[in-house]
């Protein structure tokens, strides 16, 4: 049985373009954002599923039977932008090149090629799985060889479909799917289903009535609204399913076995990567080149560098003034710490001597401690302190952390190539100095075979990898920093960088230090306290399932509730029918038992997260020391964790209890202080509204006058109802709701959530251009970018293809 | 497309911890910062700072940004997180 993968050539080629932004160019001018995601895309499939078979289908411009038979078929698509349809010529070459078959066919569009082929080939037994953005496919699957490898968005938002998956997703069989969508219709394709009639009553009426014929045998038993609906729209929807039903006899010179990858020449596929500028794609091929049988990438160069291990005090403290009377050209600093960076204590410095050819020294940090390490520390002080050179490192809060701890300070940070590169990408999920240091320099920096790597003391007796992997780090972060400064220059990020940014590292390596005064006492009280709750509830939930039970395990509870209490189940997942909490809500008047397991689960977390979870973060000073990330949220916040203080609740009496515990040390007081209305504010100030400025300006209550705006009534006439939809509507535009999510919030229609959205941007004509300009910049740029400079990539990319993209433009 | 919203929010927010830890320290005085979240700042205050930390938090935290609508601070205090928040 051999594995066949169809790709749908256009659907994914426009995915691709419409994912990344269209300023990735080669430097000669071709805009390459279409066929390097699709290159990718290809890349990931024959890395994730090897397959023996492949072929990439594509639409051909002649019309198909499809517009013979609707006229409007496909009409309101404008024409493909010509930057997408030159680089659907290129896609073809990469396929070209790779030896990857394609198939078009006159008359017929790339979803009649591929339901011919997946036909053809599960009928000889072999496995298929398609690969689209085109829901019409979903047809196609049949258990267990035709499968559906959805791409819901962008590049690597994938999503397989087996027939439950299709089920679940749509509520109808792959076999009733045709008439399913002829219902509902197709604004993509242009084909306008019956009006009224959704997703969710489309499948309804197809499964009940067993499809078309059915529903419109059995119009009578429907409401008077669906009835005439249908009735007025019959001869279109049969029309679209019949457009709809994809073309399984497509005549075509090739069969499922022709589709094997042809050998191809090496030298085009480089020519080609080359011209692209692909050259971290092309080094992908060699990764899956056992499959593609491509020779080996070229070698990336590494970094090399020697090491001298300082051994005593006096020479850390020469070298220590050494370096502060000669500075080298760049100072590279980097820690390393027996386990969390920063959390735990300091193993040794490693400094960067010399930058090319490499050259590092690693100080031990014994050599810094104690009465004999007094000197060697002054010296540091001094190299460290303020008016030393320019201090160059990887993750300067641990950095700064790890030093206060030993009393040291440090006045003389430059740049800090993590903090850095979060600015220049904050889609990224990490930002590992290898990584980093490929994708600006171009070099390979060697990870460290031993647990070093991830700076922890190795105890295995490997242990001299440390000093060497410690000074390659040093040495990597001064080649890096120079590039990154640059970059942050040329995205003008270097002032965001240098007043808000950089100062920070300081300002949080300092909080953390200090830590957070935790009664202890009381957080154990409040543990117990839970712990009996969960307790107390465990002996209620058995004696209402009659028997003894383990309530975490989903196979007992599942066990329970559907087989012995025989629930009536809503929802299956692979495993079985759900138990998560959604599901359980929907069970909760069929018996007391569901209740008691809701307020069980609460429980639990509430006590495994801030109750134990809480008592396990106080330090021997009987504080908290949090750690702050600046590098994680893609919006430019902070977030934290060892505890993670932000999921507190807000404003429930919980949340309360819980901070509670936090108090200041003894003879001081807390003092809390925070913004008020600061997106509100933002939102007055970004979109120049003059009427919610001069509602903020007057000092009236912000909520009542927006309300009154948007219901058009009095001041004093707004209603609190009013205000608290008002209320919701403000918040909801800072937080990217639509009216959808406002609508569930609120727990009203989602039509008459967009009337209140509407009238919203009647009422502030300003705010709704303004989110129109930031929405049609992004699309342009691909990023927004806040008035301090701070970018976001729109719409988030994966991490590795992101990385990939820029390693493109990677400056020396 | 919220972005831009969240994202100059969050800028104002590092700008006043920045600004606040700075003047904290040119003061000389004994109140610190101990805790950052959301858009929360929670310091550290001995009882005979406690009027000049109110004007110091407001104003730093007022000024951090001139936007064309006034920032507004909110203040209290307590022996606990929960007493000074409520």
């Amino acid at each position: 049985m051999a594995k066949l993968l169809l790709l749908d050539g256009h659907s994914l080629t426009y995915r691709a373009f419409f994912a990344l932004p269209t300023d990735m160019a080669t430097a000669s001018g071709q805009v390459t954002n279409a066929v390097f995601g699709f290159t990718s895309m290809l890349i990931n499939l024959l890395r994730d599923h090897q397959p023996e078979r492949i072929a990439v289908a594509f639409d051909r411009p002649e019309p198909t039977f499809r517009h013979e038979r609707v006229p409007t078929y496909k009409a309101q698509r404008e024409e493909a932008p010509d930057i997408l349809r030159q680089q659907l010529g290129l896609v073809r070459q990469v396929l070209e090149a790779l030896g990857i078959p394609m198939i078009d066919a006159a008359g017929y569009e790339a979803d009649d090629i591929i339901a011919t082929l997946a036909t053809q080939a599960a009928d000889g037994g072999d496995e298929v799985i398609i690969v689209t953005g085109d829901r019409d496919t979903y047809q196609l699957v049949a258990d267990p060889l035709v499968k559906v490898l959805y791409n819901r968005r962008g590049v690597s938002d994938y999503v397989l479909y087996d027939e439950a998956g299709i089920r679940e997703r749509t509520g109808v069989s792959p076999a009733e799917y045709p008439e399913y969508a002829a219902l509902r219709g197709d604004p993509s394709d242009n084909l306008p289903g019956v009006p009224g009639v959704g997703e969710k009553t489309a499948a309804k009426l197809i499964t009940t009535h067993g499809g078309l014929d059915g529903v419109f045998a059995n119009l009578a038993a429907l409401t008077p609204k669906l009835r005439a609906n249908l009735a007025e729209h019959e001869e279109n929807a049969r029309r679209n399913a019949e457009v709809m039903v994809l073309l399984r006899d497509v005549p075509l010179d090739v069969g499922p076995g022709d589709l094997a990858r042809r050998p191809f020449d090496a030298e085009t596929v480089r020519d080609l990567f080359n011209f692209l500028e692909f050259r971290t794609l092309y080094q992908r091929l060699g990764e899956v080149g056992a499959d593609v049988g491509l020779p080996p990438a070229e070698e990336v160069a590494t970094l090399e560098c020697g090491v001298q291990e300082i051994a005593s005090a006096a020479d850390a403290t020469a070298l220590f003034e050494r370096l502060a009377r000669e500075p080298p050209e760049r100072l590279g600093l980097v820690a390393r710490f027996a386990g969390d960076p920063g959390r735990s204590p300091l193993t040794g410095l490693a400094l960067a001597t010399q930058v090319d050819p490499g050259q590092g020294a690693w100080v031990p940090a014994t050599l810094l401690s104690g009465d004999h390490g007094a000197s060697a520390r002054e010296a540091l002080v001094r190299l460290l302190g303020p008016g030393g050179p320019a201090l160059l490192t990887h993750g300067a809060k641990a950095l700064l952390r790890g030093l206060g701890a030993i009393g040291l300070d440090v006045g003389s940070l430059d740049l800090d190539t993590e903090v850095a590169g979060y600015l220049l990408d904050p889609a990224e999920s990490a930002y590992r100095l290898a990584d980093l240091l490929l994708r600006y320099v171009g070099v390979g920096l060697e990870e460290a075979t031993s647990p070093a790597a991830e700076g922890r003391l190795d105890l295995d007796g490997a242990g001299d990898a440390l000093p060497a992997e410690a000074a390659r780090s040093a040495v990597a972060v001064a080649r890096l920093a120079p590039a990154l400064g640059q970059a942050l220059a040329d995205q003008g990020l270097t002032r965001l960088y240098e007043e808000v940014e950089r100062p920070l590292i300081r300002v949080l390596a300092r909080m953390e230090t200090a830590g957070v005064g935790v009664d202890v006492e009381y957080l154990r009280r409040l543990n117990a306290g839970l712990v009996a709750d969960a307790a107390r509830l465990e002996t209620e939930i058995h004696e209402a399932a009659g028997e003894v039970f383990l309530i975490n395990s989903t196979l007992q509870l599942r066990a329970v509730l559907f087989d012995k209490l025989g629930l009536a189940p809503n929802k299956r997942t692979k495993t079985g029918f759900s138990t998560d909490a959604s599901s359980l809500e929907k069970l909760r008047d069929q018996h007391p038992v569901i209740e008691l397991l809701l307020r069980y689960r609460e429980v639990e977390k509430l006590r495994s997260t801030y109750g134990e979870g809480l008592i396990a973060e106080v330090a021997d000073d009987g504080r908290i020391h949090a750690t702050f990330h600046q590098t994680v949220a893609r919006t430019g916040r902070l977030s934290s964790d060892r505890p993670n203080l932000h999921n507190i609740p807000v404003r429930t009496e919980e949340g309360r209890r819980f901070r509670r515990a936090f108090v200041p040390a003894p003879g001081f007081e807390l003092l809390v202080a925070d913004y008020n209305q600061i997106e509100l504010r933002v939102i007055a100030h970004l979109a120049s509204d003059p009427g919610l400025v001069e509602a903020f300006e007057t000092g009236r209550d912000i909520h009542t006058t927006t309300a009154a705006r948007v219901f058009g009534v009095d001041d004093t006439a707004v209603t609190p109802g009013q205000r608290a939809k008002a209320k919701m509507v403000s918040y909801g535009l800072a937080y990217g709701m639509e009216s959808y999510g406002l609508a569930q919030r609120l727990s009203i229609p989602v039509a008459e959530a967009q009337e209140i959205l509407d009238a919203y941007f009647v009422a502030f004509p300003r705010v709704r251009a303004y989110m129109e300009a930031t929405v049609a910049q992004a699309r342009q740029r691909g990023y927004t970018e806040t008035l301090m400079g701070r970018r976001r990539p729109i719409p988030e990319l994966s991490s590795s293809n992101y990385r990939i993209r820029q390693a493109g433009s990677a400056r020396p | 497309m919220n972005a831009g919203i969240q994202g100059l929010a969050a800028d104002i927010f590092k700008v006043a911890l920045v600004a606040l830890d700075r003047r904290l320290e040119a003061e000389g005085v004994r109140s610190r910062l101990v805790l950052q979240v959301h858009d929360e700042v929670i310091l550290e205050v001995p009882p005979e700072e406690h009027h000049a930390m109110c004007e110091l938090v407001v104003a730093t935290m007022a000024e951090a940004c001139e936007l064309s609508v006034p920032l507004e601070v909110n203040l209290s205090f307590g022996a606990s997180w929960a007493d000074a928040k409520g």
